[in-house]
């Protein structure tokens, strides 16, 4: 299949219905609420699609994943890294763990099908992951600009401007809003 | 229960690997190293339904479908459907449709990668396949098939290639949870290799079919295509250019389905034929079907029904009344068995051994135990083939008759490990097929110019205390919602999931989950790689995703990414 007219994609995986894990979908709504991009950038909320990304990940040239990440060393929470998937991959990141058709499957699952984009791991370490509540710790929630920064940090880098949009939409509007669905569905006839 | 005697010895599988989410196993095996007992844990609370409660049932779908990342859109339209039979609102055909087409496609998607990308690793050894001789190989491919997918000596030799590039840069650890070099590979090389043919070939084919899926289930990667009353993708739907593209992709898929899954599950089922013969992995012979996805003359692709302990010919019809849920044996509160209307999700934690071991003679996992008619339960492509067959349902009598046929298979050695596989199999067939048919009624009734999508209703008008349920049939099983409305708000929610019927822990009674009765009795070649209790565990393709999402990069040297801090925060 052809590649899609737009070139970059920004995707936000997690799951929303446990905390902090839902940090990369909120982020990529909050970044699509507030900038417009030249050229333009596809902005998307991968949830918890897994295997599904894969098609994501093959349509674009380019593509920033944001996720929550579990690291050994002393980061606190809301510490952000950005890093090629490739390094990820080279380090040969697979715990044995059940957590098995995720995002680092995913690519690799990519590498060896082929036709894979550039793809760069933006993340943050969680706080919480466990509690089944919608919304977000303070710690991530305080420090989620940072992760805003380095996704516009890594689109320069790409040779891409984002332009703050008008009337800005703050985090707690992005989460109320995935608390309040209906009156959106409804708006979508 | 069996208690560990000094011959006897525990055996720990935590986690199951290469699953949808996080279940533990814990065997008992005797001095022949045969599975005496056998206690399946599901590991992560599942408390979705409580985040549902207070809600506006319009919302519930949206929310529904972040349950799980495989079976998002199964969860979408039960939740939906609930809600709509709780306000008694009849949707369009076309709308019933166009859910139809989601649905169906992913019937096909999720078996394929199940087989191909979560299971076939059981079988399959990666290894081995690098010393295949491909023009042998090829030859091997047509004995399967008159025009096997993608397997000529070159094809094959390129895909050899690929994979010792991949070996040789050291990447294996896409692969790393494989027994190889274990006794119960029976496969030769040159099969091997065939079916890592298929693998890669399968990641391009279940992509396009997501890709076509996406065609009515709206552009993002979450589907917003469903609604309370109907569907929204009106526009795409009376495209006849999309509905082009979606049924290029379904051709494809089937292509692949009769060249490639069918022909590489005749020779499994060939390699393992004593395995099959002799019972492996079969468990208690429960079967239940809701049955459902009806087309046009009311005749059902699905057929619905119940049998018990393997007994065939004594068809008992499938009453939704006789569902309850208990958690005797979860880390719940109980209530005894309960109508999943009047359930509740309290945890009740009660935790592990001090070894970290399951206390096995108390409550061991956050899966609850439904049953029928006070019975577990085995759901999913294999209860829906045999009984399917047995009611001589139209659409699906024909393929198990030539799968059959061409295999040697009594309808009870579908009742095995590698019988679910085949079961698997022979639905993807059958229900890729029909998607054509659901694809020609969805174009004659667009012609009579019935183009509407949405059943029209003033929420306000509508009633504020309610309940309602949607039973239907989804990839793994039958999956079901129910929801309680009271002041015009979810008053109660639950969902009864197809894994949650397979993988369910014991009982008050001490009978065994599905999972467990059909682990106990399994011999294992080495203890040390319980491989024939994965399989037998993989067999039922379980899903217990609604585990979170967070990237593992744990043990690696990440210190160099680190970004640091910008702004004025903290």
């Amino acid at each position: 299949m052809l590649k899609a007219p737009v070139q970059t994609a920004v995707i936000g995986v997690g799951n929303i219905l446990f905390c902090d894990d839902g940090l990369g979908v909120y982020a990529s709504q909050v970044l699509a609420k507030n900038y417009d991009f030249s050229p333009a950038v596809d902005v998307l909320d991968g949830g918890t699609l897994g295997m599904n990304l894969l098609s994501y990940f093959q349509r674009y040239e380019r593509v920033i994943v944001l996720d929550a990440i579990s690291v050994s060393d002393d980061s606190p929470p809301g510490t952000v890294y950005s890093m090629p998937a490739t390094a990820l991959q080279a380090m040969g990141a697979y715990r044995q763990t059940a957590h098995e058709v995720e995002v680092l499957q995913t690519l690799e699952m990519g590498a060896l099908a082929g036709g894979m984009a550039d793809i760069q791991i933006v993340a943050m370490v969680p706080e919480d992951i466990e509690s089944v509540k919608m919304g977000l710790t303070d710690s991530v929630e305080t420090h989620l600009p940072n992760l805003i920064e380095s996704i516009l940090q890594q689109l320069a880098q790409w040779s891409i401007t984002a332009t703050p949009k008008p009337s800005p939409h703050a985090l707690t509007q992005v989460v109320r809003g995935y608390q309040t669905l209906s009156t959106v569905n409804e708006s979508t006839f | 229960m069996t208690q560990p005697t000094a011959k006897s010895q525990k055996i720990i599988i935590d986690p199951v690997t290469r699953i949808e989410g996080h279940l533990r196993v814990e065997v008992e095996v005797d001095e022949n190293n045969q599975v005496t007992e056998a206690w399946a844990s599901g590991q992560l609370f599942r408390g979705i339904e409580t985040i549902l409660k207070g809600r506006d049932p319009r919302d519930t779908g949206l929310i529904a479908q972040r349950i799980c990342g495989v079976c998002t859109n199964s969860h979408y339209r039960a939740s939906i459907s609930s809600v709509e039979d709780a306000y008694q609102i009849q949707i369009p055909k076309n709308a019933e449709i166009v859910r139809n087409l989601v649905s169906l496609a992913l019937f096909v998607q999720d078996h394929l990668v199940h087989y191909y990308h979560l299971h076939s690793l059981d079988y399959v050894d990666v290894v081995s396949a690098l010393s295949a001789d491909c023009e042998k190989a090829s030859q091997i491919a047509h004995q399967w098939h008159d025009q096997p997918y993608q397997c000529s000596q070159g094809d094959l030799k390129a895909v050899q290639q690929k994979l010792a590039d991949f070996v040789a840069a050291g990447r294996l650890g896409l692969f790393a949870n494989g027994y190889w070099g274990h006794a119960q590979y029976k496969l030769s090389p040159e099969e091997n290799l065939i079916h890592m043919n298929h693998y890669l070939e399968a990641l391009r084919v279940q992509r396009d079919v997501s890709r076509a899926i996406a065609i009515f289930g709206g552009k993002t990667p979450h589907p917003q295509n469903l609604v309370v009353g109907g569907v929204t993708s009106v526009m795409d739907m009376l495209n006849p250019q999309r509905l082009n593209d979606y049924l290029f992709v379904i051709k494809d898929t089937q292509a692949f389905v009769k060249r490639a899954y069918l022909p590489d599950m005749k020779m499994v089922v060939a390699a393992y034929g004593d395995q099959i013969k002799a019972g492996e992995g079969r468990g208690h012979g429960n079967f239940m079907s809701s049955g459902g996805y009806a087309f046009a003359d009311g005749e059902p692709l699905f057929a619905s029904g119940v049998i018990w302990g393997h007994d065939f010919d004594q068809m008992a019809e499938f009453d939704e009344r006789h569902i309850t849920e208990e958690a005797s044996r979860s880390w719940y509160q109980d209530a005894g068995p309960t109508s999943p209307y009047e359930e509740t999700t309290e945890p009740d934690y009660t935790d592990l051994n001090a070894d970290g071991s399951l206390k096995t003679e108390g409550k061991y996992s956050w899966i609850k135990s439904p049953r029928y008619q006070g019975k577990p339960m085995e759901v999913g492509p294999a209860a829906r083939m045999i009984i399917g067959y047995q009611q001589n349902a139209r659409y699906i009598q024909p393929y198990m008759q030539q799968f059959m046929e061409t295999t040697g298979m009594t309808l009870l050695d579908f009742s095995s490990t590698i019988g679910r596989n085949a079961a698997r199999a022979v639905e993807a067939e059958v229900v890729g097929d029909m998607i054509f048919k659901f694809v020609s009624k969805l174009i004659e009734n667009i012609k009579y110019y019935d183009e509407t999508t949405w059943t029209k209703y003033v929420f306000e008008d509508l009633p504020k205390q309610t309940q309602g349920r949607a039973i239907l049939e989804v990839p793994r099983g039958t999956l079901s919602h129910f929801v309680c409305i009271d002041e015009a708000k979810v008053s109660n929610y639950q969902a009864v999931v197809p894994t949650t019927w397979n993988a369910s822990p014991k009982d008050a009674q001490g009978v065994r989950g599905p999972y467990e009765e059909a682990i106990v009795g399994l011999t294992l070649a080495d203890p040390q790689q319980p491989l024939e209790v994965l399989r037998a565990v993989h067999s039922f393709d379980p899903c217990l995703a609604c585990a979170v999402h967070v990237m593992d990069a744990k043990g690696q040297p990440l210190a160099e990414y680190r970004v640091p801090a910008m702004g004025g925060v903290c």
